[in-house]
């Protein structure tokens, strides 16, 4: 109680030195939490956030939580005792992250979040979010187009715990339910994994040989599940991903899987550090807090244009 | 008017977010504060329920105020669409992306295309015999221009993603049961007919491609 006490009353301290506009040194610290790196989306915001904060003069503490909200504490931690500015952070869930944003929010570290929304407003500064239910709508459409609006196929859902597989599924029935011809045969989590959709892959495909078409919460899973159809000479199943990696574009550009959505991973890290910035200098980024941004339809009519998370014209 | 309607609809979804709210925030700052509790989507029927609740008296009122006829706006839109998007449309903040734009027209169906459940008719307002807008006919209506043309609803007030997009599929289902469930879809090609929808576009040259609140036909 006597240490919540005291947090609390330095909290409330730096927020009122926070308060005050100030300019940005070049010692200034910037904290960047992402999940792990070896998904190449999550790497791409790192490298816009680092690139973009350091282009504006700050110095960078790149770190990973690995999507477990303990390690994001501890990160936070670390932010925190390392006298962060700011902090952008593609978190770790939407429940598990509130304390920790407000952790730092009670030190006077504004922190800036990416890709996904947690679920209280008024603590972090802003929420770029991903629009990951009308990206997954963009999918769907171009999948219900490509399936002649009729016949068998079968879902692959992300990991449970991340927000974003249930939304992203959401999307996709909302738009694929509307179509009675269309027939899902199987449902199964490969938890965001692609030797998982492998192995999901070549089950689903013993049990359903019908099968039309295979949408998929993500990309990774997406090559697992074509892999997997490739081994069993089945390049005529049609395959629609989500997250715009340059695998999935290069698949697609060699008429593997069909389609993919991008979310502009690389230009939203680059915005959260901008809105940091002059949040920093001014005491308010003139935007709401929470801001959504709109996904794009990648298939072989745009996959040359993409490049790391961003579309180039 | 955007202020109250934002309210009554937070508080009729028991989304505590409220947009702007000072009592949150401040509660917030006060320490344990369990201000929001976020997470929670309305039914989809509660949504129906809100936006027939507000479809006469602000979705329609909204579009009758603000449509721009087409005519005006695809010149403007090629010449400059940032500068006709400050002057006639709705772009919700912070996302880059496209420009909501509010029209209506009156014009002659050249093309349809009713194989499809996402069916279209191609209206050519300036009578040279081609389409110059692509109107959804439904049942499956694309997008999401209806709900992200009206300018008193916004993101922040919402609890999530799937919230807010419930709000744009009650909005399409009402506009499609309104406008476009009595059409008679049987020779569409070379009948009349007044529009007021909406469409995005974040470029010019882009498909206009229109989520109608209002279609009927007017006799030749």
């Amino acid at each position: 109680m006597t240490f919540t006490r005291r947090v609390l009353l330095a909290g409330v301290a730096a927020a009122m030195m926070i308060g005050q506009p100030m300019a940005a040194s070049a010692a200034d610290l910037i904290a960047i939490i992402t999940p792990s790196h070896d998904n190449p989306f999550f790497k791409a915001e790192a490298e816009g956030a680092q690139a973009k904060a350091e282009e504006l003069g700050y110095e960078t503490l790149v770190l990973v939580h690995d999507d477990d909200p303990n390690k994001q504490s501890q990160l936070f931690d670390t932010a925190i005792a390392r006298g962060a500015k700011a902090i952008i952070l593609d978190n770790a869930g939407a429940d598990a992250s509130v304390a920790p944003v407000r952790r730092a929010k009670e030190a006077g570290i504004p922190s800036f979040l990416i890709d996904r929304e947690i679920s209280e407003t008024g603590i972090a500064v802003s929420q770029i979010v991903s629009n990951n239910y009308q990206g997954a709508q963009l999918g769907a459409e171009e999948f219900v187009s490509l399936m002649g609006e009729e016949g068998q196929y079968a879902e692959l859902l992300g990991k449970e715990s991340d927000t974003n597989a249930g939304i992203r599924s959401s999307g996709y029935h909302d738009v694929i339910d509307q179509y009675p011809d269309l027939e899902m045969v199987a449902q199964q989590s490969a938890n965001w994994s692609q030797t998982e959709a492998y192995e999901r892959m070549e089950s689903i495909l013993q049990a359903n040989p019908e099968i039309k078409g295979v949408i998929s919460g993500n990309d990774t899973m997406a090559m697992g599940a074509w892999a997997a159809l490739e081994a069993a000479g089945r390049t005529d199943v049609i395959v629609v991903g989500f997250d715009g990696s340059n695998d999935v574009r290069d698949s697609i550009k060699a008429g593997g899987i069909k389609a993919t959505v991008l979310q502009p991973a690389y230009r939203q890290a680059e915005m959260a550090v901008e809105q940091a910035d002059q949040y920093l200098k001014t005491g308010s980024t003139g935007l709401d807090e929470k801001q959504l941004m709109d996904c794009i339809l990648i298939n072989a009519d745009n996959a040359d244009a993409l490049e790391t998370f961003a579309l180039t014209n | 008017m955007p202020l109250p309607f934002r309210l009554t609809l937070a508080l009729a979804l028991t989304l505590t977010s409220l947009a702007g709210c000072k009592l949150v925030k401040n509660v917030d700052e006060a320490g344990e504060g369990s201000a929001a509790g976020g997470s929670s989507t309305a039914p989809a029927n509660d949504m129906d329920a809100q936006v027939a609740a507000m479809w006469d008296d602000q979705v329609m009122a909204h579009f009758n105020d603000a449509a721009t006829d087409l005519a005006t706006l695809l010149p403007a839109i090629e010449s400059d669409i940032e500068a006709a998007g400050e002057e006639y449309a709705y772009r919700p903040a912070g996302s880059g992306g496209a420009w909501n734009f509010t029209t209506q027209f009156t014009g002659t169906i050249v093309a349809a295309d009713t194989e499809t459940r996402a069916a279209t008719a191609d209206v050519d307002i300036d009578g040279d015999g081609a389409g110059d807008a692509t109107v959804q006919l439904g049942p499956v209506l694309r997008g999401t221009a209806l709900r992200d043309a009206l300018p008193f609803i916004d993101f922040t007030s919402f609890g999530d993603q799937i919230a807010f997009a419930q709000l744009s599929r009650s909005l399409n289902t009402r506009a499609y049961d309104g406008a476009l469930a009595p059409l008679d879809r049987d020779d569409l090609e070379g009948r009349q007919v007044r529009v007021t929808g909406a469409f995005a576009l974040s470029q010019a040259g882009g498909e206009i491609l229109v989520t109608p609140v209002a279609l009927e036909e007017i006799a030749p």
